[in-house]
């Protein structure tokens, strides 16, 4: 990054903020799970990796139609913690703070959230 | 008498949480009267279509998508298999759905409850039966069907709330005068020889009626019946 982009976006955003040139955040969004758990982020800016488990469980059951299992629950929580969540972490979309499991949504700018949204919100429509 | 009893029965460490959008399912209210608390959580519209998490003291058993619930809750019940080799979301489920509905009920309805227990037994013939009348006048209309028991079936008949000397005795049954017991409306049946039929009641008198529970729960109905037996303060 120049100092001339850097100044451009200096005034008014955190340092740090991720823009859709950043390479990372393709990384980061080349799986759904990843891109879900960046959603659920965008509304709620902060969760716990328990509660994503939870939630991401229960996604998956409205697709599969049955029941998830406590077993379920705890393979997407192993994923998460040891890769999913350092992964986004690595890349600054999230800090995530092992100790007490609370995940938050790193700085994005607008056209980054626009498309964690669109990404997910178009996968529901061609299932539905 | 039954007060930890039924605050136990109100949710038994039970949680359904409903993750849906705008659109509501009506979820909270089927299980109003169910022995789980309810809560709901708010899924943005872009999300996943709505489903229940459900819990048990504190631990996720399972999830379920709520089109799926409602095919489950709707009648007949319709169970995936036995008990004993579903996943526990659904163990959770069933035993919300049929062991045990707390809820507020009239006279009319703690009638027909009684009736359906004491019929059980009636039709059992074997095992204990333990009644508990908040007054005599509430005996008066069901004498002549305790007579019957007596007489005709191998029952072991126990009758509480009221004074053993201003009863008129019938043999085969034992009066207690279970004095704790004046607010609670309580029966319940062991199924003798078929466990499958017990069932019991228990309801507790408030100033807009009764509020209570009946299940067909072996252990929970031991639990009352011992509860019961514990008010043995003069037999006889």
């Amino acid at each position: 990054m120049t100092d001339n982009e850097f100044s451009e976006t200096e005034g008014d955003e955190p340092v740090g903020t991720i823009h859709l040139d950043d390479d990372e955040l393709y990384r980061a969004l080349a799986s759904r799970r990843r891109r879900r758990l960046l959603y659920m982020l965008l509304v709620e800016e902060e969760s716990t990796v328990q509660k994503l488990a939870t939630v991401l469980a229960g996604w998956g059951a409205t697709e599969t139609g049955r029941m998830a299992t406590p077993e379920d629950r705890r393979d997407i929580l192993t994923a998460l913690e040891h890769h999913h969540l350092p992964l986004l972490a690595e890349s600054d979309l999230i800090t995530y703070d092992r100790r007490s499991g609370v995940v938050s949504l790193g700085p994005v700018d607008q056209p980054v959230a626009d498309l964690i949204s669109r990404s997910v919100e178009s996968e529901r429509q061609q299932h539905s | 008498m039954f007060d930890p009893l039924l605050a136990e029965i109100q949710n038994q460490g039970r949680q359904f949480t409903v993750y849906e959008g705008d659109e509501e399912s009506g979820i909270p209210s089927q299980f109003e009267t169910h022995a789980v608390s309810v809560r709901q959580e708010e899924l943005p519209p872009g999300g996943p279509a709505p489903f229940v998490v459900i819990e048990q003291d504190g631990e996720f058993a399972g999830a379920l998508p709520v089109d799926e619930l409602q095919k489950l809750i709707e009648p007949p019940i319709v169970r995936p298999g036995e008990r004993t080799d579903v996943s526990e979301g659904f163990g959770v489920l069933f035993e919300v759905l049929d062991d045990t509905v707390f809820t507020a009920m009239n006279r009319k309805q703690l009638l027909a409850v009684s009736r359906e227990i004491e019929d059980r037994a009636t039709r059992v013939r074997t095992g204990t039966l333990r009644t508990s009348f908040q007054n005599r006048s509430r005996l008066e209309p069901q004498i002549e069907l305790y007579r019957y028991l007596a007489s005709h079936t191998d029952l072991d008949i126990h009758i509480y709330g009221i004074e053993p000397a201003d009863a008129s005795p019938i043999p085969g049954v034992t009066y207690h005068r279970g004095a704790q017991l004046d607010r609670y409306w309580s029966l319940a049946f062991d199924g003798g020889d078929h466990e499958s039929q017990s069932c019991a009641l228990v309801a507790r008198e408030t100033p807009n009626g009764y509020d209570g529970f009946w299940t067909y729960d072996p252990v929970l109905v031991d639990e009352i019946l011992s509860t019961l037996a514990d008010c043995d303060d003069s037999s006889r």
